[in-house]
């Protein structure tokens, strides 16, 4: 440059030795990103993978306690030991001491055995968690506690003119296992669907005594596993009873009447819950007991009478629900895993703050 | 000799960073002198300019060609450092820092330089009044510097200090008396487009 300034001289040579650098690196093909923000996206993806792989290893880590704690607490007692129900089957992480899972396990098993008596009245609850109290030191056989709602399907062609013959032996194959038809439907007196419900036990050998009506079609059987939502249930109503028994003695202690109805209050709102959560495992224990089975029959041309829900959809609520667990499952992991960095970030914060303060404090010196 | 326009140059630095140094080369002083005349300062000239330089670089890639003369768009990043510096009376170093150009002192023979550019004849009434509002020290070199027109030498020799301090006096008195005349409304040159 052609200039008396000295300072414009240096300026021109900083500034094309930083041109030039930038035209070697735009001629790379590494992705280019401004400097000020680099360093941050690194440490912060850094961070995340940090605190993921913490969560992973910490998680594992505990569920293997967890499982150390289950075996050792059998070891003690072992007809007190109840098989863990899968609860991983709904891609849902658990939390919780295995003390309270026992417990809950516990209760579970009674129940199972008496699924009438939930469903009684609110009043009888506390004594099924009496009962489950003592089942679970008694030494009872292990108890399987997976709960598993099954249906089936079937479509059959049967033989011309046999069809009010054979509606006749579906209705008999359901009485003789111990069952009822909920429903039916013909068409033109040659073809008609049937809804079957039959104990659960019963299934398997209903889906073949049906099957030797004619010729099968197409057959299809499923099983929901529900184990995991009816424990949450249990749990639910063993902290619900025992809120209950504490306001039950609360109000033998009321001295006023506002205390007496501020409790009355709380104790209807307490009922209500233990009422709504008795009927959900009623429901759950009656779809367990029994199986539905839908039976399609049908002479050779006819038409085939098809129920409104024949068609399978998949189901985007399932899959949505999976897919907002999946989120929940990795957030959790990664909160795991910030929980044992965040005081170590702390520390490293602090050094950082005292390495600027000193840097600044020499700055000053070092300009004068 | 490179026979594009500013304009061109401005464009082209987008992808080939080397040409934003031609027009460097072309404006530089022009700046310089855009800056001493209204900052009367050489020191905050200097760095106003090595300032307005680095944020036209960084900010390359948002120069939109509107018809008008690239030039116009430095000397527009060149307003608004100045009036940043008339506001807070400091001089940030923000670009420099972005594109990874040391802050530079200013070399001691640019001062005198610098303020050759500077036309003082017609701010003298006003600097006499705004003289008044110095410390001492500062008015004292200012005088014997811009009014008796003293050399650094000189005026070092009167006020019985080095050079350098003297240097330092005047300039940070020039500044001070800048910043004063702006306030006033006072303007110290015309726009340059």
């Amino acid at each position: 440059m052609d200039t008396e300034f000295e300072f414009l001289r240096r300026f021109e040579s900083e500034l094309s030795m930083r041109a030039k650098a930038d035209a070697r690196r735009e001629a790379s093909p590494t992705p280019k990103y401004p400097r000020r923000w680099k360093p941050w996206v690194a440490v912060a993806a850094i961070l995340l993978v940090l605190a993921a792989g913490i969560g992973v290893l910490a998680n594992s880590g505990l569920s293997g306690s967890q499982a150390s704690m289950a075996a050792v607490g059998a070891a003690r007692n072992p007809g007190a030991f109840v098989p863990a129900p899968p609860a991983t089957n709904q891609g849902r992480l658990t939390f919780g001491s295995s003390h309270q899972n026992q417990s809950v396990r516990g209760a579970v098993g009674d129940l199972q055995g008496a699924p009438a008596d939930v469903g009684a009245t609110a009043t009888t609850a506390p004594n099924i968690q009496q009962e489950g109290a003592n089942g679970s030191s008694s030494n009872a056989a292990p108890t399987d506690l997976s709960k598993i709602i099954r249906d089936g399907q079937i479509a059959l062609t049967i033989d011309d003119g046999t069809f009010k013959a054979k509606a006749g032996t579906v209705a008999h194959i359901a009485a003789v296992n111990g069952g009822s038809i909920l429903s039916s439907s013909t068409e033109g007196g040659d073809s008609g669907s049937f809804t079957v419900r039959v104990p659960a036990a019963n299934f398997d050998k209903a889906m073949f005594q049906l099957s030797q009506l004619g010729t099968v079609d197409s057959s299809a059987s499923q099983g929901q596993d529900v184990t995991a939502q009816y424990v949450d249930l249990k749990a639910h109503m063993k902290i619900y009873l025992s809120r209950r028994k504490v306001l039950f003695g609360l109000m033998d202690k009321a001295t006023t009447i506002g205390q007496s109805l501020a409790l009355q209050n709380q104790l209807d709102q307490v009922q209500l819950k233990i009422d709504q959560i008795t009927g959900q495992i009623n429901y759950i224990n009656k779809q367990v007991a029994e199986s539905t089975i839908k039976v399609d029959l049908h002479e050779p041309g006819a038409a085939v009478a098809e129920s409104p829900d024949a068609i399978d959809n998949p189901s985007l609520g399932r899959a949505w629900d999976r897919a907002v667990q999946g989120i929940l499952n990795v957030v959790a992991v990664i909160l795991i895993g910030l929980g044992y960095l965040i005081p170590l970030l702390i520390v490293a914060g602090i050094v950082f703050l005292v390495v600027q303060l000193v840097r600044r404090r020499r700055a000053p010196a070092d300009e004068t | 000799m490179d026979e594009r326009s500013d304009t061109e140059l401005l464009l082209a630095s987008r992808v080939e960073p080397v040409a934003f140094v031609e027009l460097y080369r072309r404006h530089a002083e022009d700046v310089l002198r855009y800056f001493a005349r209204r900052t009367l300062d050489p020191e905050a000239a200097a760095e106003l300019t090595a300032e307005t330089f680095a944020e036209a670089y960084a900010s390359r890639r948002n120069y939109r060609d509107t018809g008008a003369n690239g030039v116009a768009w430095l000397y527009g990043i060149a307003r608004h450092q100045l009036g940043r510096f008339f506001r807070t009376g400091t001089i940030d170093a923000a670009a420099r820092r972005r594109i990874g150009i040391a802050r530079e002192a200013l070399p001691a023979d640019d001062y005198e330089r610098i303020e050759e550019l500077v036309d003082l004849a017609p701010i003298r009434e006003a600097l006499a009044e705004a003289l008044e509002t110095l410390a001492d020290e500062q008015r004292d070199a200012l005088r014997l510097r811009v009014i008796d027109g003293l050399g650094y030498a000189e005026v070092a020799e009167r006020l019985g200090c080095a050079e350098a301090a003297a240097r330092q006096r005047v300039s940070r008195g020039l500044r001070r008396i800048a910043l004063v005349l702006q306030e006033r409304g006072l303007s110290l040159a015309t726009e340059v487009e």
